[in-house]
């Protein structure tokens, strides 16, 4: 029951999408800013009664490798989700890759455990539909804020649901068992990243226009592969003008 | 590992931009991978190094942008002495609690106008993350970096996108304040870390 309710929610969601192609987007577009904002809350909330202790518990008994290793594993699942969209970026090279890495990784890599691929110089090349839309010209659309999950925006959150139907365990495994894999997955990566979260809360005047302007950043860094080197809008460089009002 | 960041150094040197970051990282490095200096000395010294290759002059315009206009004279140099700190100390604990072993710088990269991108790599315990330092010559001739790019994300733009939400609604003083109060937090947090 779970494909058709997907592939109806993705039909419906396309003409919203392709209706926002093109154009220059700033990454503070965010019509739906009050909801938005009432989502951050929530799961600020949930992080820190819930999640943060749960992934600082996890931290604390789960060996670094180990987290090493579950992350090499869920990501290795992965490995149909970025071949196609390699793919469809005209990237056959880095699709082969991909190819290359799952053979190794889920042979000599242990099932995937180990990511023996990059340590013979085969990089990763992650990438996922709402990567393939930018590519294609698509803007990002509103900013949304998901329950629990956090960040996306139209382009992205739709390219979520499209890139579940590459994803072979959504097929295959029982709903309960999927779920509890993805929770595993979910405070495993909260576990690697708390440095990383300490840091953003740490730095942060306004956490809720941070998140989304870096999200914003960071998705337009990994629609150009990462080889964007410099802002888009180079006026961000531009002197403004001092005198006072 | 010293020796690696001076042989980064020495490989990259053919332009002044490049040469620079490629000195401040070995200096960075070194710093921190010195066993003989205590926290507190750790922290000075890298903050000492980065305030001087920081542009303090464009950087706090740069991410107040068009709400500039709005500050008068003393609160444009109280905020700059405030953002400075608040920068300076992020950029330590970031640097501090991710466990650098090595900066690779990579190439540079001359920008329409004039300003130069320095790509460098910082090797990680467990990852890489790509570090992009955005360079413009100072009245005085000397390179200096006029903003960050981790991961893609930059950091002038981000906090201009902070500065800008708040300005919406506060008042340029109400800002300063919450930029001190920031920093007085941080600071305790540091000192509650190294228990001091």
């Amino acid at each position: 029951m779970r494909r058709p309710t997907w592939a109806l929610a993705a039909l419906l969601l396309l003409p919203a999408i392709v209706g926002c192609a093109s154009g220059d987007q700033r990454s503070d577009f965010d019509p739906l800013e009050d909801y938005n904002r009432a989502i951050f809350f929530l799961n600020s909330g949930l992080d820190m009664i819930l999640f943060e202790p749960l992934a600082t518990g996890w931290d604390f008994f789960v060996p670094d490798p180990v987290q090493d290793s579950l992350s090499n594993f869920f990501t290795n699942l992965m490995f149909p989700v970025y071949f196609v969209n390699n793919l469809l970026q005209g990237e056959p090279g880095y699709a082969f890759d991909e190819l290359g890495r799952f053979i190794i990784n889920s042979t000599v890599g242990g099932a995937g455990f180990t990511d023996i691929a990059a340590k013979w110089g085969i990089e990763p090349h992650r990438e996922d539909f709402g990567q393939t839309l930018g590519v294609w010209g698509v803007d990002p659309g509103p900013f949304f804020m998901l329950p629990v999950l956090g960040p996306t925006n139209f382009r992205d959150g739709f390219g979520f649901v499209v890139d579940g139907f590459a994803a072979p365990q959504n097929y295959f495994l029982d709903p309960a068992i999927l779920g509890a894999a993805s929770g595993v997955n979910f405070i495993n990566e909260k576990s690697r990243n708390l440095k990383l979260i300490e840091a953003f809360k740490e730095s942060a005047l306004d956490p809720y226009v941070a998140l989304r302007d870096a999200y914003f950043q960071k998705r337009q860094d990994d629609v150009a592969n990462g080889q964007s080197e410099s802002p888009k809008e180079e006026s961000l460089y531009d002197m403004p003008e001092e005198d006072e009002e | 590992m010293i020796a690696f960041a001076l042989f980064a150094c020495a490989a990259v040197q053919e332009e002044p931009p490049v040469q620079r970051i490629a000195e401040l990282s070995a200096s960075v490095l070194t710093t921190l991978q010195d066993k003989e200096l205590s926290a507190r000395a750790k922290r000075e010294q890298f903050e000492t190094a980065l305030k001087e290759s920081v542009d303090w002059n464009i950087v706090p315009k740069l991410v107040l942008a068009r709400n500039l206009k709005k500050f008068d004279d003393g609160q444009r140099e109280r905020f700059v002495a405030s953002f400075q700190q608040h920068l300076v100390h992020t950029y330590w604990t970031n640097t501090d609690s991710f466990s650098l072993r090595a900066i690779d710088v990579q190439r540079g990269r001359e920008e329409s106008n004039g300003d130069w991108s320095v790509v460098t790599q910082f090797q990680l315990e467990g990852s890489n993350s790509s570090v992009v330092y955005r360079m413009r010559k100072d009245d005085a001739g000397k390179w200096m970096i006029i903003d960050v790019l981790v991961e893609g994300v930059s950091l002038v733009a981000n906090f201009r996108s902070q500065f800008q939400s708040l300005l919406s609604s506060d008042t340029p003083d109400d800002v300063i304040q919450q930029l001190e109060e920031k920093n007085a937090e941080s600071e305790a947090k540091y000192r509650e870390r190294e228990g001091e």
